[in-house]
């Protein structure tokens, strides 16, 4: 009856805006969306053609999140007798809830529900024992189960998924196992992954972490990380100082420039350990570490026009990539197989992106609409990059390129400056910048396709996030 | 009527989900086409003047009329004035691009009149950074420079520093000098350090051609990282575009 209703008065609704679209001739933005597509890519450059053009054109597609999986996650239960208030299982409860809601692949049911419709005491962890009908009536299609038993320092998690609607188990792709609390985190992220991988056919990557530089004390600015649901945050030791542009080394080593009174250097950190690893004239940074082949791309100004450089970690094997006198080369950033880079110039007034092989042949102009596109980042895929724009209002917003056809898309629109995007290990996500909940920018996490977006932390003042490939 | 207008509009001002946005968009669209008030012109209008706001310096007369006239046009609105309310709304979106493009074509000038005005104000301060020559009983200070927007050429303004500057330093040759350029907190990390680097090299050459020796002079680009001024004003942006001299 109230489904009717409802349906009704939209419907009702639906015909009401429609008419009084016609009588305002569409010109509303929103309905404007269908007409403007990007304009193409240009065969050969023109000079200052990228000074008209619109880039406020391209709008985000219209369309809400897509369907997503009702699955409802109750507190996990111990297994040893009287362990009030249950902190741990609910911390695990909690941690899947949060992934799931990032993944924007399914939704939780609200928990507040369950106890009315399920007996939470007697609700088991076999198909003989779970009551499907209960949780049929929390609105689940699945429900994950979970026990844990601590010992005080360690503590062993087990973790169930029950398909409501058949009343069975599903077999995922994970095992139950022990960790030391406190890294007892990656389990249940692997376990969010699994669920993934069953729905989808693809793992997920939470657990994987993201590298970001915070504000320090005055002027100076450190190194930090976060898991990819915005938990775990820890620093790096570096020493003090404008810390900034970090990225991912070799295994768990980072790499970072410090502004200085005495020059621009790159560090490499590993081990708690800080090494300098350029001791050129002028400035390096903007740095990005090709594990497969060791070796890095980077900005490096030799006390003249920053240019992009490729190098060993050990300082051999220096290699120029562009050498264009009169502007920036900066931001390479690698294709997967470490072939190409993509990277900002403004040979042609303004920057643009750029790709180009590593051996510095075959340069190619990548964006032909906006007049300020910086900080590519290449998809793992290979078939998009990413990059920050900022459009006719000056403001900075984010959008994707087909490397192949230059089509573009956008993904953020009207809401703060956003910036600085980094694509997660599979592609399925961003995580980037953004100043729509405050002044100092915080980070957030968008799925590929800009549909859904999450604030990732509360923190202010977090910048340039890279994840861990 | 005008309950329901300000209901809608706090949805709207409320709703950060798209489906709740979409549906106020409906709503709007359906009440403004079947008389009520002129909410969409109202939004565009509210809107222009969000965009124009940091026209506020540089064209003042024309961004104060466009808010007094979105004023009345609410007021209109709200006593259910409603073409009154329209007539106005469109007037002050009109009157807040005017003011966006009279801001831009005096740009040069409103930022040669700011930094003329920040010059007074540095002098009626104590010096900052005092040098004492050996041959000269006055105290100075190498003055700080300003760049346009996006800019890392050298301005009408900033060449007259530039001048001074330089005849300091022919005057005093033991001293070393470093310069440090800056850009304003908008744009992205690494490509403000590039402008930046750009500013201070483009500072090096103008004092090159004025007999400075390059040797003395070395140049560092510190991006947005070091701000001068932490607000979002326009003028807050425009003391953020700088080359600093440090001697040594």
């Amino acid at each position: 009856m109230l489904r009717t209703f409802t349906w009704r008065f939209g419907a009702t609704l639906l015909a009401c805006s429609i008419a009084c679209l016609a009588l305002t001739a569409g010109s509303h933005p929103l309905w404007a969306q269908e007409e403007t597509q990007p304009n193409p890519p240009e065969a050969t450059p023109a000079a200052g053609k990228s000074l008209v053009d619109p880039l406020s054109l391209i709008t985000v597609v219209p369309g809400g999140p897509p369907m997503r999986i009702p699955i409802a996650v109750p507190d996990a239960v111990s297994l040893a007798e009287a362990d009030d208030p249950n902190e741990m299982g609910r911390e695990i409860a909690a941690i899947i809830r949060r992934n799931f809601e990032i993944s924007g692949l399914f939704e939780v049911p609200p928990i507040d529900t369950y106890g009315g419709l399920v007996d939470l005491q007697r609700d088991g962890m076999t198909t003989s024992s779970v009551n499907f009908d209960g949780w049929y009536m929390v609105g689940a299609a699945a429900v994950v189960k979970g026990t844990y038993r601590s010992d005080g320092t360690t503590v062993e998690i087990d973790l169930k998924l029950f398909d409501v609607d058949a009343g069975r188990q599903i077999k995922l792709n994970w095992t139950p196992s022990t960790a030391r609390i406190g890294s007892h985190r990656r389990i249940v992220h692997d376990f969010v992954n699994a669920v993934i991988e069953h729905y989808t056919g693809e793992r997920g990557v939470f657990g994987s972490r993201i590298l970001y530089s915070a504000p320090g004390a005055g002027h100076t600015r450190r190194i930090q990380s976060m898991e990819s649901d915005g938990g775990s945050i820890s620093g790096y030791k570096v020493p003090e100082g404008l810390n900034i542009l970090p990225t991912w080394g070799p295994a768990n080593a980072i790499l970072y420039t410090r502004l200085a009174d005495e020059g621009d250097f790159a560090y490499l950190f590993q081990d708690g350990e800080e090494s300098q690893i350029t001791d050129f004239p002028g400035w390096s940074s903007g740095m990005d570490y090709c594990p497969s082949r060791g070796l890095l791309a980077l900005t490096v100004s030799m006390g003249e026009n920053p240019e992009i450089y490729t190098m060993k970690l050990d300082g051999s094997e220096v290699t120029r990539v562009t050498n264009l006198p009169d502007s920036i080369q900066t931001s390479p950033s690698w294709a997967p197989g470490c072939n190409q880079l993509a990277f900002v110039s403004d040979q042609s007034g303004r920057p643009q992106i750029y790709t180009v092989q590593a051996d510095g042949t075959n340069m190619r102009r990548l964006t032909w609409v906006g007049n300020y596109n910086t900080t590519p980042e290449w998809s793992p895929k290979g078939d998009r990059v990413a990059f920050t724009a900022r459009d006719e209002r000056n403001v900075f917003d984010i959008f994707t390129v087909n490397t192949q056809n230059g089509d573009i898309i956008r993904l953020t629109q009207d809401q703060g400056h956003n910036e600085e995007p980094t694509w997660s290990p599979d592609g399925r996500y961003l995580v980037f910048q953004s100043t729509r909940d405050g002044r100092q920018p915080r980070l957030y996490i968008m799925s590929a396709d800009g549909r859904w977006q999450t604030r990732l932390s509360e923190n202010p003042g977090l910048r340039t996030p890279v994840w861990q490939r | 009527m005008s309950h329901v207008f300000s209901l809608i509009y706090s949805l709207r001002l409320l709703s950060r989900r798209r489906f709740a946005f979409g549906l106020a968009i409906a709503l709007t669209l359906a009440i403004s086409a079947c008389g009520g008030p002129p909410t969409e012109a109202l939004d565009a209008a509210e809107k222009s003047l969000l965009s124009a706001a940091w026209s506020e310096d540089c064209a003042t007369e024309t961004y104060n009329s466009a808010q007094r006239m979105l004023r009345e046009a609410q007021e209109a609105a709200a006593a259910g004035r409603h073409d009154e309310a329209k007539r106005k709304a469109e007037a002050a979106q009109r009157l807040a691009e005017q003011a966006k493009l009279d801001a831009e074509l005096n740009a040069e000038e409103c930022e040669r009149r700011k930094n003329a005005l920040r010059a007074v104000e540095a002098r009626t301060e104590t010096v900052v950074h005092n040098v004492t020559a050996t041959n000269e009983t006055e105290t100075f200070s190498l003055e700080t420079i300003y760049f346009d927007f996006d800019e890392s050429s050298i301005n009408e303004g900033s060449r007259r520093t530039l001048d001074q500057n330089a005849r300091w330093l022919l005057n005093n040759q033991t001293q070393k000098v470093r310069i440090e350029g800056h850009t304003d907190a908008r744009g992205t990390a690494e490509y403000n350090i590039a402008l930046s680097q750009r500013r201070g090299e483009s500072v090096k050459r103008y004092l090159q051609t004025l007999g400075v020796d390059a040797p003395r002079m070395t140049v560092v680009g510190y991006g947005k990282e070091r701000p001068a001024a932490f607000g979002d004003r326009e003028q807050d942006h425009a003391l953020n575009r700088r080359a600093e001299f440090k001697t040594h």
